[in-house]
């Protein structure tokens, strides 16, 4: 990984030059700032040593097979496949394109609408400043994805993307964008796969969401990748007066995971709505830093997070709630819950609360707990094998997400891969 | 191998954390018959029901439990189950965020050669749900989950409707039952009473024993049967209580 290296990216896909620029100063931001190492109270439980960035190549053609975890099919408004970060497929229904809707690769949109890209790519919401991995995203992303729902519009059908991985020692840097202006509706869902890979790859993703006023956006983003990769992602939604997002983050496969997931609540009355299933088996790692960041006065965040680990699998949580001085009339809630089916497995929760404001509501809390082996006996004395017994209780504790309103679309898809994961472990 | 059809309890010692509870049970069930325990708290009731369903907690030290001639004592509980043997726990665990409909349907094929087809087993679930007096929106709640302590108890003997087992244990299905919810529960076991199914009833009332039969009584104290008889026991039991088979005690 080089700056020629990033030069030849703009060369090679003939890019505008407030891109190419774009580029040149994320790498410099890059190559500045250190290495994040155990110190740092982010990394306390994630050793970033494990990762070897100077064995990773930048680029790779698109290879293999990748196929959705979620086994989603033909009923959506729009599909972007990617594969290694190159594009190689895209679609949206004539009918959503007709009502001003843009859905396609990140990169064809910065050509296609410089304007609207240049607006909000990689300004406000994530900037290569927040980090090396966002810097190191914004030198090299290539493909991603980017949506945008003029005002009013309603797109009804979701709307996804397929980021596969599909060779070892690569890097890739997924990037997705979605702006919902003001009173728009959408779904997108996202996932990210991997068969298994000989050697480590890194996946460095952003993502970015700006949701208007009194704009909805259903955010579903998966990882499923294979043992040998990692993920250091960011992503940020930021929240207009009375808007609402309903955001599920699933974790099914991983190697290591150092992922932020961040709303800004900044227009008043807005609402937001953050779940988590984390499922890990063998040697997963899985850290989640997520953030209700309370700007604006009389807004909502929810956040409930859960895990399931088996094996040698860890999980740790990290969960802020910010309320800034004058934001009053906040509700914040968050909690955080484990499971444990085996004794190597663990979790590592830890909220953290800043409040300057009054009139705040705000509860937190977190568990860890080992399976119930009195439910398992009471299962088992009905017949039913240890094996599924396990099974039948760990889905039933993701039930309450699973019940969640923006989950609906995807429910019985997600039963069946935390099924089929479970089956496989 | 005596292929006799019976649940025969031989010579049982059971321990919990290093605590001999059961010290030398001899019991046998036939297909067919009812039988009574009864006994004071801490008797080591709640323990012989654990045992013969196979808690881990539970460690056999001696003796041995056949079912129709197979030696269970260590098989685990679901093959125990699917051998034909069911208990109704005292204290039936919650499951959250599984429904009584998936988890009935789940033990029911778990326990069958062929699964039984979703209609034939709603069908069957609503039958015997109506017959507990179960409202229908009861599949639909969550094992055990914010049922009253009758509810809880109308929910074993509706498994055990659905499991029909050879061998039943039904540990204190009459404590917290209203005389009303009483009647129903007993109305329910004994309709699936016949030649076929042997019954261990573990009560501390007699009031049970009015509405279903017991054709033995057995008295459990300190860990061993001291006592057995006739339905006449229980009455007796009632007048006099369990003074007379206490062990003498340490102070
Ligand atoms: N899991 C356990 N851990 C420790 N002690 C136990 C455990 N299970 C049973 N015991 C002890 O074994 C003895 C018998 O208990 P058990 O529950 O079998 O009695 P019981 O006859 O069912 O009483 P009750 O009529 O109150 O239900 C008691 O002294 C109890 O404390
Ligand atoms: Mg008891």
């Amino acid at each position: 990984m080089t700056r020629q290296a990033v030069e030849r990216l703009s060369r090679q896909y003939d890019e505008p030059a407030w891109l190419a620029d774009a580029r040149l100063r994320a790498w410099q931001i890059f190559e500045m700032s250190p290495m994040p190492s155990r110190q740092d109270e982010e990394w306390r439980r994630t050793n970033p040593g494990g990762l070897r960035l100077d064995e990773l190549v930048p680029f790779a053609e698109p290879s293999g097979q990748i196929e959705s975890p979620l086994r989603l099919d033909g009923n959506v408004g729009g599909l972007i496949t990617q594969m290694n970060s190159v594009t190689t497929d895209r679609s949206l229904q004539d009918h959503i394109a007709e009502d001003g809707v843009i859905f396609t690769d990140l990169q064809t949109a910065a050509c296609e609408h410089p304007d609207l890209v240049q607006r909000y790519f990689m300004t406000e919401a994530v900037n290569p400043e927040i980090g090396k991995f966002a810097a190191l995203n914004a030198a090299y992303w290539s493909g991603g994805t980017f949506l945008y729902v003029p005002r009013g519009v309603e797109v009804v059908l979701p709307l996804r993307s397929l980021y596969g991985l599909t060779e070892g020692g690569i890097a890739t840097f997924g990037n997705t964008l979605l702006v919902l202006e003001d009173g728009a509706r959408a779904t997108y869902i996202e996932e990210y796969v991997s068969p298994e890979v000989d050697r480590q790859s890194l996946n460095a993703g952003v993502g970015e969401a700006y949701v208007g006023q009194g704009a909805h956006l259903t955010f579903i983003t998966l990882q499923d990748w294979a043992g040998k990769v990692w993920d250091v992602s960011t992503q940020r939604a930021l929240l207009g007066r009375d808007s609402r997002i309903d955001w599920l983050v699933i974790n099914v496969g991983t190697g290591t995971t150092k992922t932020n997931i961040e709303t800004g609540l900044q227009g008043q009355g807005a609402f937001a709505q953050m779940l988590g299933i984390i499922w890990g088996a063998r040697n997963q790692h899985s850290d989640y830093h997520t953030v209700q960041d309370h700007i604006a006065p009389h807004t909502t965040s929810d956040l409930l997070y859960k895990s399931a680990l088996t094996d040698e699998a860890k999980s740790v949580f990290s969960g802020r709630i910010r309320v800034v001085q004058g934001a009053m009339g906040t509700d914040a809630y968050q909690a955080n819950r484990n499971v444990l089916l085996s004794e190597k497995a663990a979790a590592f929760p830890s909220p953290n609360l800043e409040i300057e404001a009054n009139e705040v509501r705000c509860t937190h809390g977190a568990t860890v707990g080992k399976i119930d082996q009195d439910q398992l006996f009471y299962l088992m004395s009905r017949g039913i094998p240890r094996d599924m017994a396990t099974r039948i209780v760990v889905e039933g504790f993701f039930e309450d997400v699973l019940q969640r309103e923006p989950v609906a679309s995807i429910r019985d898809n997600l039963r069946d891969l935390i099924g089929r994961k479970l089956d496989e472990s | 191998m005596s292929e006799q059809q019976e649940l025969k309890i031989e010579n049982l010692h059971v321990r919990v954390e290093d605590q001999e509870i059961l010290k030398g049970i001899d019991l046998t069930v036939e297909p067919g018959k009812v039988h009574a325990i009864m006994g004071p708290n801490g008797g080591g009731k709640s323990t012989l029901a654990y045992t013969l369903m196979g808690h881990p907690g539970y460690e056999v030290t001696e003796g041995r439990i056949l079912l129709d001639g197979t030696d269970i004592t260590e098989m685990a509980p679901d093959e125990r189950a699917k051998a034909g043997l069911f208990l109704a726990f005292q204290y039936p665990h919650s499951i959250p965020g599984v429904t009584m409909a998936n988890f009935l349907r789940t033990a029911v094929n778990a326990t069958r050669p062929e699964p039984v087809s979703p209609r034939d087993f709603r069908k069957t679930m609503r039958e015997q749900m109506a017959l507990l007096k179960m409202k229908d929106e009861f599949a639909g709640r969550y094992v055990n989950e914010g049922f009253s302590g009758g509810e809880k108890k109308r929910a074993e003997i509706l498994q055990m409707a659905m499991l029909q087992p050879k061998y039943a244990v039904l540990d204190e299905t009459d404590s917290g039952l209203d005389i009303d919810a009483l009647r129903i529960v007993a109305d329910g076991v004994n309709a699936l009473l016949g030649p076929e199914m042997g019954v261990l009833v573990i009560t501390h009332y007699q009031r049970l024993l009015n509405y279903i039969k017991p054709d033995y009584v057995h008295v459990l104290v300190g860990g061993r049967i001291v006592a057995n008889g006739g339905p006449e026991l229980a009455l007796e039991l009632e007048r006099s209580g369990y003074e007379k088979f206490e062990p003498p005690s340490a102070a």
